[in-house]
């Protein structure tokens, strides 16, 4: 497909696809990227706006031709009204209508113009990227949701736990006011604000004394059991008039 | 008027409008004539001022005229040079 000058230039089917055109057999595609993101053609307006200016500059000499007569007195207190003048006259009209006709075919072919390219804006749809993009956000949520894969932000909130002291960014309107800063006005009735009620803290070596206690009972335990043992070979060696072997009595 | 291979409207030439600048072109040339054409105007002889106007207008009319179609189709080729492949 070839388009004229006088096309109105505008989105190509064919290059709506992203894919290479058919057209092109064997050879490179001439639209690499999506025909969105490609440079459009501008509105071929600039050659009818010169027979807009053309014409109108023609409706003025026409003007011109209609005043000659009187501004020269082409008649010179004659009698009969020569023919120049009739010839300027008449010829003047003449180029005065023709110059407005045309002019007005100018403006019509620039008006349509700009209407076929509004319209062709207008039926554009969205961009494949786009409608990529969207797809894809919507999509990967769904799928973490069907192959049961927890998100990696709730993974983290729930190994985290919630932010006990969050840092709240002031509002926009406040931080980036264009006006120049005004002090606050004194409080007639300055008191002290009252202080929040804070939260109990929290035993920060409660996990570690969970995590001991089984290991200190195991440990006294393991004392006790020697302990039992070693009295009870120190009551037998008693017995026999000799010490334990391997060991002491302890002092204690 | 569309082209085969869409539905794209397809705005027309300007026939019309570029016709009214060829007849302006062409009643310029005649305006020019006239004196001369009409025997108004003797060979030879001096120039009255309604020779004067109708040669001066009618040559800036042809002028203005033929400028205007010239500028339309250096334009449109332009762009036709430009854009046109796609």
């Amino acid at each position: 497909m070839t388009n004229t000058a006088t096309d109105a230039p505008g989105l190509d089917p064919a290059a709506l696809s992203a894919t290479a055109p058919a057209e092109t057999d064997g050879a490179l595609p001439t639209a690499l990227w999506p025909a969105p993101y490609q440079a459009e053609p501008p509105l071929p307006l600039l050659a009818p706006y010169f027979g807009v200016v053309a014409a109108m500059l023609c409706m003025l000499i026409g003007g011109w031709l209609l005043l000659a007569p009187f501004a020269f007195d082409y008649r010179h207190a004659a009698a009969a009204v020569p023919q120049s003048t009739t010839v300027d006259l008449v010829s003047g009209v003449v180029v005065l209508a023709l110059a407005a006709l045309t002019a007005a075919l100018f403006a019509g072919c620039i008006a349509r113009r700009l209407r076929a390219g509004r319209q062709e804006a207008e039926s554009v749809e969205l961009p494949p990227f786009e409608a990529a993009s969207g797809d894809a956000t919507s999509a990967e949520p769904a799928a973490a949701a069907e192959q049961g894969t927890p998100e990696v932000p709730a993974m983290l909130e729930s190994a985290l736990g919630p932010d006990p002291d969050p840092i709240l960014a002031p509002p926009l309107e406040e931080s980036f006011s264009l006006e120049p800063h005004k002090p606050p006005l004194a409080d007639p009735d300055p008191s002290p604000p009252e202080a929040e009620p804070r939260p109990a803290p929290q035993d920060p070596g409660g996990g570690l004394l969970d995590l001991l206690a089984p290991l200190v009972a195991a440990l006294t335990a393991d004392l006790n059991s020697r302990e039992r043992e070693r009295d009870h070979d120190y009551g037998n060696g008693a017995s026999r008039g000799s010490a334990p072997s391997g060991g002491h009595r302890p002092d204690a | 008027m569309r082209d085969g291979g869409g539905s794209r409207p397809r705005a027309g030439a300007p026939i019309a409008a570029l016709a009214g600048l060829v007849l302006l072109v062409l009643l310029g040339g005649w305006l020019a004539a006239a004196p001369f054409a009409l025997g108004e105007q003797r060979p030879g002889a001096a120039w009255d001022a309604a020779t004067c106007t109708d040669v001066a207008t009618g040559g800036a009319l042809a002028a203005v005229a033929l400028a205007g179609l010239l500028a339309y189709l250096a334009a449109a080729l332009s762009w036709l040079a430009r854009y046109g492949r796609r």
